[in-house]
């Protein structure tokens, strides 16, 4: 009976089989039956679990949701759940070398008590009842890949030594597969991974954050594209980026949220060197130049990785060896960012040409551009505009200096304004790898900015034209005209001011401090990503976001701190006094020494609206420096009320204190 | 190119400025004594265009004029090292080479019989370049060549290129030193009303603060013309830094003037500069920080105008432009301006707003200095009035006594009457007036009835 009951506990038998076992033992005390019973529910047990094992095991991964004969449930899939099989069958061999141990005695003392049997056996009840338990949570939720290994993760801390012992052995077979996955995608930026099974995602796409907006429409919008829109753009924009992201609900609870990221981040740049434009063009380049981010030592690295395998899951070791490789890749980034890819150079032209410190070049390129851009369509005045920049640039530089060359201008189409001043875009050919930083959305905010300081200039040049023609007469004019005319001048030269010297220049000085002792390559993401947000709320373009959080160090791509399409009080004020001033400009040039009564009129009108312009562009700069970093505007308000002008005039602007 | 320069020198001194000025541009931008680009500035990205073209062989030619009636300093300049640079058909020399004996009639006449050929010079010029904005006159306001003819030239050039601007480097004599010119009052008077009337802008070189400059500040006891001269280029190529380097603001003339010049007749600027020192003296190097040099730059001793320092008096300034080289801070410009604010170190115009600007600007890579940060000041003070002031009393004492007018009654202009002095001291008491004016809340109604 024993030798038949150990049969029983090794081989899964058919139902009838079972009861034939019972029934030829009809002498048995009810003791006994019952002990017998217990043993025959271990052997199920067993049974069940290494049916389930073989089942997942067999699975082939292209089968994958065909439902299963007589049951509804998917069957798992993939690595993970072949893994956790292979460990289970792993575990259950105790068990097996305990069955044939039994066997063996039985075989020397054939008066074995049937309790002997049970007494070896009862301690696996514990072990079956916890794996079939997992079973059935992973089969009820679904649970695959990297959930899997959560799941059993909180076994290795239960405290009873054999389900602890269990566990880790399960999850030494999920490990091998983990490490297999992770090495892959942090050493080689690959996944592979069918089944979806680690907590890394292929989007099997561009990722739309570093894609222009034109690139977004290629796809789709590919057949309506005109031949002359093509040739158009000169400038090749950056190559797409893969999007990769995380799944969260698949992240294992061992692995926190911040190492999650830093997983993330550190395949996503390895994608991103592997995929240098320059090696896919030149094959030579590939053969021998081929870029090497781990400069050599991607085994050493991997290995350093795939020894984690041997162990339970380290939170510290984990996180040392995984910070390791990732200090390995953003230093090598960074180091690619400032030498190849000329990162200083950059933001230099950023200052140049998108934030006109080339003011040079963009004031005769205003000069000439203003009558092409009054009789021309809109689609004409690209060419034409990018003709007279070129024009421009190259007799201002001459052969010295070509940075010109990596600029082009086109029209926007997505603004809807009429004016075409406010359509004008600056596209820049960005070096690789750094459109990372320089990425669509920070252009974009670059383009606001030059069009806003463009716009400065243009009234400028106005003032100045209309102050030329005042003085080369040497006539005396109306008293009235040029103290208004000198307003209007003061105004807008002390705010170009203000942008260039208190704003650009200091926040720009800052950057390249701030570069220089940047030692990784998220320090550059952060630091760019600080000064694009002070830079576009002190020339107030944009309301600064205060709500903004600065995501995970660690990620590729950050969100100015601003808020998009809100432009700032402020900048709606001094809008209105640039519309003011170009009307100024216009009427004031027809007309003539003495000024007719109508004319008079027309004058005080402008005087008046001027009045009501300062007045609120002070007050809205009194009334908002002081919320939190307001400070910018209190500078702005004191080089205006430099001489005490305005504060003399009225009282309740107290100006003198609050530096 | 926009915004280029045609520089005219007058006279002696003019053109003894003007090569120096030409030669410190020579270094700034690289460029050698015979015109070619040194190997070690092909790369630079600053404009020469402004003030030189290039010739077919390449050579940079300054766009300059050199004018004189007497052919001592023009002949000093073609037998230097320089003599290649200047384009030779631009020298131009009175044949009969008298000069005009320091007075400012015979200068003015012999201007109006040159004034074709003079004029064919200019045009030549003015046609060769791509979009001329104006002209740069250095001269003195008290001999005879660049007083008289560089007015008759004024005068002219306004009614030939009425659009473009006609800026002047005018020096002015030293009267801490009796001058060998007995006639100086006239001269100066009647060059004053052209500087007035026919220019756009007028820098104020003072050649009694440029001595005195010399004398306390360079511990320099009896300055050499080079010494003062140098000193000169300095101030007009620092003035011109905006204009030849990549600059986010004052990118040409108009736009350099236009904030500093409210009304037509107020166009005297005054100059400063710091840290000063002479090759020799390299011991006096002081820290230098942004606030230091505007301090500094407001201090009358800094300035290269001698005005007479009147406690009662309410001059002040109607507008300041501060050109600030060297290793700045950005973000200390604002914070030095504040101090200055709150310590009301500057006094500004009532009438209307005012403050200080300031244009960080690049500095010649291939001039080394001791000085972290310099700085110039180009302002309009209403105080530039006590200099008329000082011409009209020197005038009126010589005037009364009726004294040296024979050398003036010789010249046609004044062969029937003197009323063109006259008229000239009218339209200097004028300016005096105005610029008083100007220290008062009511300016904006003065002059109307």
């Amino acid at each position: 009976m024993l030798h038949e009951t150990l049969i029983h506990l090794w081989h899964k038998s058919e139902e009838s089989e079972l009861s034939n076992l019972y029934e030829l033992q009809e002498f048995l005390h009810p003791g006994e039956k019952e002990l017998l019973q217990h043993i025959m529910e271990i052997a199920s047990n067993y049974h069940w679990i290494v049916a389930f094992c073989k089942k997942v095991q067999q699975t082939k991964t292209t089968d994958f949701g065909q439902v299963n004969e007589g049951s509804i449930q998917l069957t798992p899939h993939g690595l993970y759940i072949k893994a956790f099989g292979n460990g289970v069958l792993d575990v259950l061999g105790d068990y097996r070398n305990e069955i044939v141990r039994l066997e063996e005695s039985f075989l020397q003392n054939p008066q074995l008590p049937l309790t002997f049997i049970f007494s070896c056996l009862e301690k696996y009840q514990v072990l079956f009842n916890m794996l079939k338990s997992v079973i059935d949570v992973l089969q009820k939720e679904n649970l695959h890949g990297c959930l899997l290994m959560g799941r059993l993760h909180k076994y290795i801390y239960c405290g009873v030594d054999c389900i602890v012992n269990a566990a880790e052995k399960i999850t030494h077979s999920f490990n091998v597969i983990f490490y297999r996955h992770l090495c892959n995608w942090i050493i080689y930026g690959d996944l592979v991974d069918i089944d979806n099974e680690f907590f890394i995602c292929d989007g099997k796409c561009w990722d739309e954050d570093f894609l222009y907006p034109e690139q977004m429409d290629e796809t789709s919008m590919c057949s309506s594209w005109s031949a002359v829109d093509r040739i158009r753009n000169r400038i090749r924009r950056p190559p797409p980026v893969r999007k990769f992201y995380i799944n969260w609900n698949m992240v294992p609870m061992f692995v926190t949220i911040d190492t999650a990221e830093s997983i993330l981040f550190m395949g996503r740049i390895v994608w991103i060197v592997r995929n240098d434009p320059k090696r896919v063009t030149d094959d030579q380049y590939q053969t021998k130049y081929r870029r090497d981010i781990w400069e050599g030592k991607d085994i050493e690295y991997y290995k350093k990785i795939q020894a984690l395998e041997k162990q339970t899951f380290d939170q510290v070791e984990f996180q040392r060896a995984i910070e390791e490789c990732r200090i390995k890749l953003t230093k090598y980034l960074w180091s690619v960012m400032l030498d190849e890819g000329n990162l200083k150079q950059h933001l230099q032209l950023i200052r140049d040409y998108y934030a006109l410190g080339r003011g040079e070049l963009f004031h005769q390129f205003i000069a000439v551009a203003e009558n092409h851009i009054k009789s021309t369509t809109l689609d004409h005045n690209a060419y034409n505009l990018n003709f007279i920049f070129l024009e421009t640039a190259r007799k201002i530089y001459g052969e010295n200096d070509k940075t010109y060359l990596r600029f082009e201008l086109s029209t926007s189409k997505s603004e809807a304004t009429s004016n075409p001043w406010s359509k004008l875009q600056l596209n820049f050919e960005i070096n690789w790898p750094l459109h990372i930083v320089f990425h669509p959305k920070s252009m974009e905010l670059y383009n606001k900015l030059f069009c806003y300081l463009l716009r400065l200039s243009k009234t400028q040049i106005h003032l100045n034209k209309l102050w030329h023609s005042h003085m080369s007469g040497k006539q005396n004019i109306d008293r009235r005209v040029w103290t208004l005319r000198q307003h209007l001048i003061f105004l807008v030269n002390n705010l170009q001011y203000y942008l260039q010297v208190d704003v650009i220049e200091a926040q720009f000085s800052l950057l390249l401090k701030a570069v220089e002792n940047a030692n990784e390559f998220e320090d550059i993401i952060k630091v760019h990503h600080e000064f694009i947000s002070n830079l576009l709320a002190q020339t107030f373009v944009l309301t600064p976001d205060e709500g903004h959080t600065y995501q995970n160090k660690h990620h590729l791509h950050q969100m100015p701190a601003v808020q998009f399409n809100v432009p700032s009080k402020v900048y709606n004020v001094i809008i209105r006094l640039l519309e003011l001033c170009d009307s100024f400009c216009v009427i004031a040039s027809t007309w003539g020494i003495e000024l007719t009564e109508p004319e008079v009129m027309e004058l005080e009108e402008f005087q008046k609206r001027t009045d009501t312009i300062v007045e609120s562009l002070l007050f809205i700069l009194y009334r908002l420096h002081e919320k939190a970093n307001g400070q910018h505007l209190l500078q702005l308000l004191y080089q205006l009320d430099f001489n005490r002008y305005f504060s003399r005039s009225k009282p309740d602007f107290n100006l003198t204190h609050g530096s | 190119m926009p915004c280029e320069m045609i520089t005219l020198q007058l006279g002696q001194c003019g053109n003894q400025i003007g090569f120096e000025f030409w030669k410190r541009l020579c270094a700034e931008h690289g460029i050698n004594p015979e015109g070619i680009l040194e190997d070690f500035a092909t790369e630079g990205i600053d404009r020469k265009d402004v003030f030189f073209y290039q010739a077919d062989d390449e050579h940079y030619i300054p766009r300059a004029v050199l004018l004189d009636l007497e052919p001592r300093v023009i002949n000093t300049i073609l037998n230097s090292p320089y003599s290649k640079l200047y384009n030779q058909e631009n020298v131009f020399l009175s044949k009969n080479g008298g000069g005009a004996g320091n007075n400012w009639a015979s200068g003015y006449s012999q201007g109006e019989k040159l004034n074709e050929e003079i004029f064919d010079i200019i045009d030549r010029e003015a046609d060769g370049s791509d979009s001329l904005e104006g002209f740069v006159l250095c001269h003195s306001i008290a001999g005879g060549t660049g007083s008289g003819m560089g007015s008759n030239i004024l005068e002219k050039l306004s009614d030939r290129f009425p659009k473009k601007l006609v800026q002047t480097y005018s020096v002015f004599p030293n009267l801490d030193e009796i001058s060998d010119v007995v006639v100086q009052p006239y001269n100066s008077l009647l060059t004053l009303k052209r500087l007035t009337e026919s220019a756009d802008s007028v820098v104020v070189l003072d050649n009694t603060a440029l001595n005195r400059i010399a004398a306390d500040r360079l511990r320099i006891q009896n300055p050499t013309f080079t010494q003062i001269n140098s000193l000169v280029s300095t101030i007009m190529s620092v003035s011109t830094t905006t204009l030849r380097y990549p600059s986010y603001m004052n990118n040409d003339l108009m736009g350099l003037l236009a904030p500093l010049i409210p009304t037509p007749r107020l166009h005297y600027l005054m100059t400063g500069y710091t840290p000063l020192s002479t090759d020799t003296d390299e011991v006096n190097v002081r820290k230098t920080t942004v606030l230091d040099v505007m301090r500094r730059l407001l201090q009358p001793k800094n300035m290269m105008v001698s005005t007479s320092q009147d406690r009662n008096s309410q001059h002040c300034f109607i507008s300041i432009l501060n050109i600030i080289q060297g290793e700045v801070d950005p973000t200390q410009v604002h914070k030095s301006l504040q101090r200055i604010r709150e310590r009301k170190l500057a006094q500004f115009i009532p009438w209307g707003p005012a403050s200080i600007q300031v244009a960080l600007s690049r500095k010649s890579p291939y001039i080394q200095t001791a000085h972290r940060v310099s700085g110039l000041m180009l302002a309009n003070h209403t105080n530039i009035s006590s200099l008329f002031d000082r011409a009209l009393v020197q005038y009126d004492k010589l005037r009364k006594r009726e004294a040296f007018l024979d050398q003036f009654r010789k010249e046609e202009m004044f062969k029937d009457n003197l009323d063109e002095l006259d008229s000239s001291r009218e339209v200097v008491q004028d300016l005096v007036d105005e610029y008083t004016a100007a220290t008062r809340e009511d300016y904006c109604t003065w002059g109307q009835n």
